[in-house]
């Protein structure tokens, strides 16, 4: 009878103690995993209650690999994403000022000469900044899935 | 006394063996919230645990050119595309987590309108760019252009926000991901 008091306590201690570290992970969780939210701007949100932890301009850098630093693979893909994010934002931001530029033009005439090259060259700097953006994002997305993974274990 | 501590310390983790069986056989992501009572022995076999089930399970997306994959585990598995005018259903694919599939219904709406409105404004702006491009004077050029222009701005902000919606039901599903 004793026998069976003590294993039911013991067993029911070990129960408690997991429920309580599972539980616990659940809050680390709630409280310290990340996500990208859309404000005006991009920026990095923390936890359940979406506290801003990183507001991400288009042309200064971001600090994305110091907020997770914790997780090594986290921080190899923020590299991708910082080594990307810039520039491709200057050369997506130089393709709209010339297509806009070119769209000035159209309304002069005669049209300059120079007006020809403009819509390939503002297309192409378009689709260059589009790609490394596109880099960047894939590598901003990875970063987050693996701190917040890392938190779990 | 020492075989009565013995058998106890057994049958203790006899109980706590059929205990992680339980934890493992709910570790799948549908029934995650059936089961209030996740338990293993150790901190660090929960946290293995847990970790696998992320690994596994988790979900994120990464964009590609107007759409966006749906991206499963460490492994990178595919399960789906979403973007202008796919119709993956995400809600389906999160439905094991309530806010998730809130979030997930948000995005829906969202891509929808953001999508068209967006693809309306482009078509706009072509159709003033080749009228100005022919050298016809016609007034209805700025219009076009400026009008076309808003309607990219206003459906760029809504598919925006839809990804901020997407990226918040994925963060809730790999939240309910967790042992509990």
């Amino acid at each position: 009878m004793r026998i069976l008091l003590v294993a039911g306590l013991l067993s029911g201690l070990a129960h408690m103690g997991a429920t309580f570290q599972a539980g616990a992970q659940t809050s680390t969780y709630d409280e310290r995993a990340l996500r990208v939210d859309a404000g005006p701007g991009l920026r990095i949100v923390r936890g359940v209650a979406d506290s801003v932890v990183l507001n991400i301009g288009e042309f200064k850098r971001t600090g994305l690999a110091d907020l997770v630093a914790s997780s090594p693979k986290a921080v190899e893909q923020a590299e991708v994403f910082e080594k990307n994010y810039r520039p491709g934002s200057w050369y997506a931001g130089a393709g709209i000022a010339l297509f806009g530029l070119n769209l000035g033009l159209t309304s002069i005439s005669p049209r300059p000469t120079i007006s020809g090259w403009l819509l390939p060259a503002s297309v192409a700097l378009l689709v260059y900044g589009g790609y490394r953006l596109q880099l960047a994002y894939r590598g901003l997305q990875k970063a987050i899935w693996w701190y917040n993974r890392d938190l779990k274990s | 006394m020492k075989l009565n501590l013995l058998l106890a310390l057994g049958l203790s983790a006899l109980g706590a063996g059929s205990l992680t069986a339980q934890t493992n056989g709910h570790s799948s992501a549908t029934n995650k919230n059936q089961n209030g009572t996740a338990a293993t022995t150790t901190t660090q076999s929960t946290r293995v645990d847990s970790a696998t089930v992320y690994d596994s399970q988790a979900l994120r997306f990464e964009g590609k050119w107007g759409s966006a994959d749906i991206i499963r585990g460490a492994k990178g598995e595919v399960v789906g595309t979403v973007g202008w005018f796919r119709d993956f259903d995400v809600e389906k694919l999160v439905q094991s987590s309530p806010r998730a599939a809130a979030d997930a219904r948000t995005f829906k709406v969202g891509n929808f309108r953001g999508s068209l409105v967006t693809t309306i404004g482009a078509s706009l702006v072509a159709i003033g760019i080749a009228v100005a491009s022919n050298n016809s004077n016609n007034a209805s050029t700025p219009v076009l252009i400026i009008a076309g222009a808003g309607g990219i701005g206003w459906g760029l902000n809504h598919l925006t926000s839809s990804y901020a919606a997407l990226s918040r039901a994925l963060w809730w599903y790999n939240r309910d991901l967790a042992p509990r």
